[in-house]
């Protein structure tokens, strides 16, 4: 766009912006007044680091020496030269693809459970919560004994049993699964999410499938589901961001292992940042996974038109 | 056109993009780059005002360890009680992410004793302190370990005062029940890999169920793993080669003994099965917690440095201990193998005081704090003259690791590899698909010869 273009709609705009009496000046003021510590933090602390990181992914930069401009060498290595990319791309993809889909239906099922009247109802929706607002790190040392191959109660039932131990951390194939079990498990505040949609779900539809003549899972699979469509995308797409950013669990219970089956994307990105001083490569793996994140909510949000149903929209 | 009068989406738009560009455009400058405030060299000094004048006024220094031993807090108060004019701040459990985040922000503590100093000496983080340590007076240089300068050494210049701790790194230690039980002579402790092996055979159970109840020798705990941070690597050393030339720049890592040793290591782990070993080590743990296998008689074997007997005095004081060499390849057999390793006291480029740091850099190396630090955790420094005056049977079986000193036929000390972190990756990632089969030994180590290469010519150095 030519700068005269861009001058003359900026100008345009902040007169259009700019109120018209004395009044709505100073209500405006005033306003921008009680706003400015937030702004200034926003762009601060938010905006000047965002823009700071994209800079230097596209720079030679340890931290310690001046940033030395390079270009895209950063981005070509990773998507060129980079074998440890690739992998990290793979096991996240595995944790997204299998772990959210995996948590979202271990949540909507509990939620289901929760909603009936069943004794000590308020009980379990406790027992349920608590994990999710229980510090991740407690939440590992747990896991750590749980899974224990000597100690853990799994595997001393086991043992005691004279049977296998299982490896659950230590076996490639076995650590990826554990670390989504444990996933599954702390999907609290997701389980709150869909009890409040399931009792907004309208008493009639229920009733009006009885008189129907549909049976328990009819009922679950054309109204219950349906009407809670707008909570699984809300929970489908903080899961998937909350996944493609997941660090503590596997940087407690594993390290990345063993054998990097468990080395996700933010494991290999803080080693980059701070254990390897690339600075410069970890700011450019950050905007790739900055970018793989909105293609990934965008393709979400642009299916979710045929598959989330919002009461009292037309047919 | 808006004839409304109100902000289109367009609008919006255009103004966002021309904000946008400013910013990204002002993020560029050069200006901002936080590089660390440059500080002028005591170097060009003549060589009688070398020596960094005490402050003349009350300063408060921050010192920034990666322990959080509280008696190395108590070194830092003491030197405060006895140094009016200087208070010493001691922040310990300080990781390095905090450390370069404050370096970066120009604010770095005035004394630091943490992370891996090869790579913070070659990057330039810690002052050149090579005039200054000349002229003390505090210590006689010819009093410390030669390879404990070396460690502290980069290009000739010296970058830290040999504090703190730093002695000898490897033993062959061993549970002396476990081996006597399974019939073998704690008098002949294995001298080659053959031979740990078969001790490690005749060591390692398993139940009924094929479940692994004990290990032999789990050749990857504690020094057999160890890479950087004040610890050389083993392997090379019991194979008798230099994985990395400081004068010219270059990893010697692809060649047959390191073939070799990434045999070994999988044949040890191939007993047990791969992924067996790793339960275990996660189960147990590994060096020598309350916890770990070797505290609690699970392991019979493990290669650990001088700090073994305080620990084990400690957190396992009913199992009793032999020492010995660490193993050599079958042609080497009858090589003393011994290897210095250690901590530092370097202050970082930008401190506020160095002169006041200084001072209490010299105080670490001096009878008090090396008093308070063997007291409290065991740890000895690298001076000659303070082992002769310590209580060495304080813990039995230290008297081993004193004597190795001397009795070593090849002494040698942490290599000053620049890019250290990422061989300690490289070697762990390496090892994990040789022991569990993605990768034969061949391959990994011409894989991390290709990587260390290629990281190194990326890297900036000093």
């Amino acid at each position: 766009m030519p700068l005269l273009d861009v001058g003359v709609a900026m100008r345009r705009s902040v007169l259009h912006w700019w109120p018209d009496t004395r009044q709505e000046r100073q209500n405006t003021l005033k306003g921008l007044l009680f706003v400015s510590p937030w702004i200034l933090g926003f762009l601060l602390f938010t905006i000047y680091p965002i823009l700071s990181s994209l800079y230097y992914s596209l720079t030679l930069y340890d931290i310690i020496h001046p940033p030395q401009w390079i270009g895209l060498t950063n981005y070509r290595d990773l998507f060129l030269r980079d074998p440890m990319f690739r992998l990290v791309i793979g096991n996240t993809l595995f944790f997204v693809v299998i772990g959210v889909p995996a948590g979202l239906t271990t949540a909507f099922l509990l939620a289901n459970l929760l909603n009936n009247s069943v004794k000590f109802r308020p009980l379990f929706r406790t027992i349920f919560f608590i994990p999710s607002i229980t510090p991740v790190v407690a939440t590992a040392m747990v896991w750590v004994w749980v899974y224990n191959t000597h100690y853990g109660v799994i595997n001393s039932f086991l043992a005691s049993r004279g049977l296998s131990v299982i490896p659950w951390l230590s076996d490639p194939k076995l650590a990826k699964p554990s670390l989504i079990i444990i996933n599954c498990w702390a999907q609290g505040s997701a389980i709150v999410i869909f009890l409040a949609a399931l009792q907004d779900v309208p008493r009639h539809l229920y009733d009006a499938a009885m008189v129907d003549g549909a049976n328990w899972w009819q009922r679950f699979w054309h109204v219950t589901i349906p009407m809670c469509t707008p909570a699984v995308l809300f929970v489908m797409i903080t899961g998937l961001i909350g996944t493609f950013q997941s660090f503590t669990l596997p940087w407690l219970l594993t390290g990345g292992g063993p054998n990097n089956a468990t080395e996700v994307y933010a494991l290999y990105l803080y080693r980059n940042a701070f254990r390897f001083f690339k600075m410069g490569y970890a700011s450019s793996l950050a905007w790739v996974l900055f970018v793989m994140i909105v293609i990934f909510t965008t393709l979400i949000f642009r299916t979710s038109a045929r598959w989330v149903y919002y009461g009292g929209q037309a047919e | 056109m808006n004839k409304r009068g109100n902000l289109t989406r367009r609008d919006f738009l255009r103004l966002s993009a021309v904000a946008a560009t400013g910013v990204v455009l002002g993020a560029c400058r050069p200006a901002v780059t936080p590089a660390p405030k440059p500080v002028e060299k005591p170097a060009e000094k003549p060589v009688e005002e070398k020596k960094p004048a005490p402050p003349t006024e009350k300063v408060t220094i921050h010192w920034w360890t990666g322990w959080s031993a509280e008696p190395l807090g108590e070194v830092a108060a003491k030197f405060s009680e006895l140094n009016p004019n200087i208070t010493v701040n001691w922040l310990g459990g300080v990781d390095q992410e905090k450390f370069l985040t404050a370096l970066a922000g120009g604010e770095p503590p005035d004394a630091a004793s943490l992370g891996a100093y090869p790579e913070l000496f070659s990057k330039g983080v810690a002052m050149d302190l090579t005039d200054w340590i000349n002229a003390s007076k505090a210590f006689d240089p010819k009093d410390i370990f030669e390879a404990s300068w070396k460690g502290a050494t980069y290009k000739g210049k010296i970058y830290a005062f040999p504090g703190i701790e730093g002695f000898t790194r490897y033993g062959l230690c061993f549970n002396v029940d476990l081996v006597k039980e399974a019939g073998l002579d704690v008098a002949n402790p294995p001298q080659t890999w053959d031979e740990a092996f078969e001790w490690h055979k005749a060591l390692t159970k398993f139940d009924a169920a094929g479940n692994v109840s004990q290990v032999g020798l789990d050749p990857l705990d504690a020094m057999g793993g160890s890479i950087g941070f004040g610890d050389p690597w083993m392997w090379p050393k019991s194979w008798d080669f230099d994985y990395y030339d400081d004068e010219n720049l270059k990893y010697n890592i692809d060649n047959p003994n390191s073939v070799e040793f990434f045999g070994v290591i999988k044949k040890f782990y191939d007993l047990v099965d791969a992924k067996k070993m790793a339960a275990f080590r996660q189960s147990y743990g590994t060096w020598t917690g309350p916890q770990a296998s070797f505290c609690t008689g699970v392991q019979a074997m493990q290669i650990n440095g001088y700090w073994t007997p305080g620990e084990m005095a400690h957190n396992a004081p009913t199992i009793t201990v032999g020492y010995s060499w660490i193993p050599v390849p079958a042609r080497r057999k009858g090589k003393k193998v011994q290897s210095m390793g250690g901590h530092y006291v370097f202050i970082p480029e930008g401190a506020k005081h160095p002169e006041a740091a200084f001072q209490f850099g010299e105080f670490t190396m001096g009878d008090t704090a090396c008093d308070i630090i063997y007291n409290g955790l065991g740890w000895l420094p690298s001076r000659k003259s303070y082992l002769e005056k310590a209580d060495i049977s304080k813990y039995k079986g230290l008297d081993w690791f004193v004597r190795s000193v001397a009795e070593a036929d090849e002494l040698t000390e942490v290599e000053m590899d620049p890019i250290t972190q990422i061989t300690g990756n490289e070697w762990d990632k390496n090892t994990q698909a040789v022991i569990y089969g993605d990768k034969t030994p061949e391959q990994a180590v011409k894989d991390m010869q290709a990587k260390l290469t290629e990281e190194l010519a990326k890297a900036q150095l000093k």
